[in-house]
């Protein structure tokens, strides 16, 4: 169980380094428009993801894993902005921040459904653990296929 | 909460391939900038309408209540985002994912709301309305 958590938080910050190293290759190659949409796409995900995965970690200590979460995605979203201009900048830094919250209320409503007023016993806690930690993974490996498929496009 | 709410299900699919088709003859038309908003609405509104009917009507079932209006979210703005552009296609995912992950806990927040049920829908039709005037105008 904590095996599993842990090695899917591997993996994802692991594609996530990835990406970071082929946009930052091939940075001379964008469009102000694809350098806003780029670190809009990549911010949100990473943000996201990475929030999920640390509030399914460390479900005990709420507040500091709260304020962790979003100084990091202000920090993804600074990294993938800081590629182009002031534009894709403020995008990463204000969107990163945004899907780190929303990574933490769902992390936080995944471990206790009684706070949107959910039943609660709707699954067995470990079976919503495991598929949230799963469906993290396939939302970034798709969204990693989809951010490079497009500088074909 | 009645049952008769599973018949927002075919007005909001019913809706949003009317605006598919309005918008497939015009789409050389159609430049990226409002096609990106177009993309936005469409698909953000889709999986917000499904993903609070579905948690009203099952209540016991969170994950596949997600798991579904995510999955709406990203195909309809892959499919709108089809239309126009391959980043407008990045957007509309991306804006899918993000409202199907956040419909399911509004909806269970605001459970046996009739109201507000009804509310969501006029503002997803009116939406979609406003996305067909502004392709029609330009």
């Amino acid at each position: 169980m904590l095996t599993l958590l842990i090695s899917i938080t591997i993996i994802n910050f692991v594609i996530g380094a990835w990406l970071y190293y082929v946009l930052r290759k091939s940075r001379l190659l964008f469009s102000d428009r694809f350098g806003y949409t780029a670190s809009y796409f990549a911010s949100s995900t990473l943000g996201l993801v990475a929030s999920l995965n640390f509030i399914l970690l460390f479900p005990d200590h709420f507040e500091i894993v709260g304020v962790l979460n979003i100084l990091l995605g202000i920090t993804i979203g600074f990294l993938y902005g800081s590629m182009l201009n002031a534009q894709s900048l403020i995008a990463g830094i204000y969107n990163g921040s945004i899907s780190a919250i929303m990574g933490t209320m769902l992390g936080l409503v995944v471990k206790n459904p009684a706070i949107c007023g959910l039943p609660g016993t709707i699954a067995s806690e470990q079976v919503m653990m495991i598929f949230f930690a799963i469906f993290s993974l396939c939302i970034l490996v798709i969204s990693a296929i989809l951010l490079l498929f497009s500088f074909k496009a | 909460m009645p049952e008769w709410i599973v018949i927002f299900y075919p007005i909001n699919f019913l809706s949003a391939y009317v605006l598919y088709i309005f918008l497939y003859n015009r789409r050389k038309q159609i430049g990226f900038h409002l096609g990106m908003n177009i993309t936005m609405v469409a698909a953000g509104g889709l999986a917000l309408g499904t993903g609070i009917v579905f948690i009203n009507l099952y209540p016991f079932y969170f994950l596949e209540a997600t798991l579904f209006s995510v999955i709406i979210g990203g195909v309809s703005g892959i499919l709108f985002g089809n239309l126009f552009d391959y980043q407008t296609l990045l957007s509309g995912y991306i804006t899918g994912l993000m409202m199907g992950i956040m419909a399911p806990m509004v909806g269970a927040a605001a459970y046996e709301g009739i109201m507000f049920l009804i509310m969501i829908e006029i503002f997803i039709l009116s939406s979609f309305c406003i996305s067909a005037s502004s392709a029609y105008k330009t």
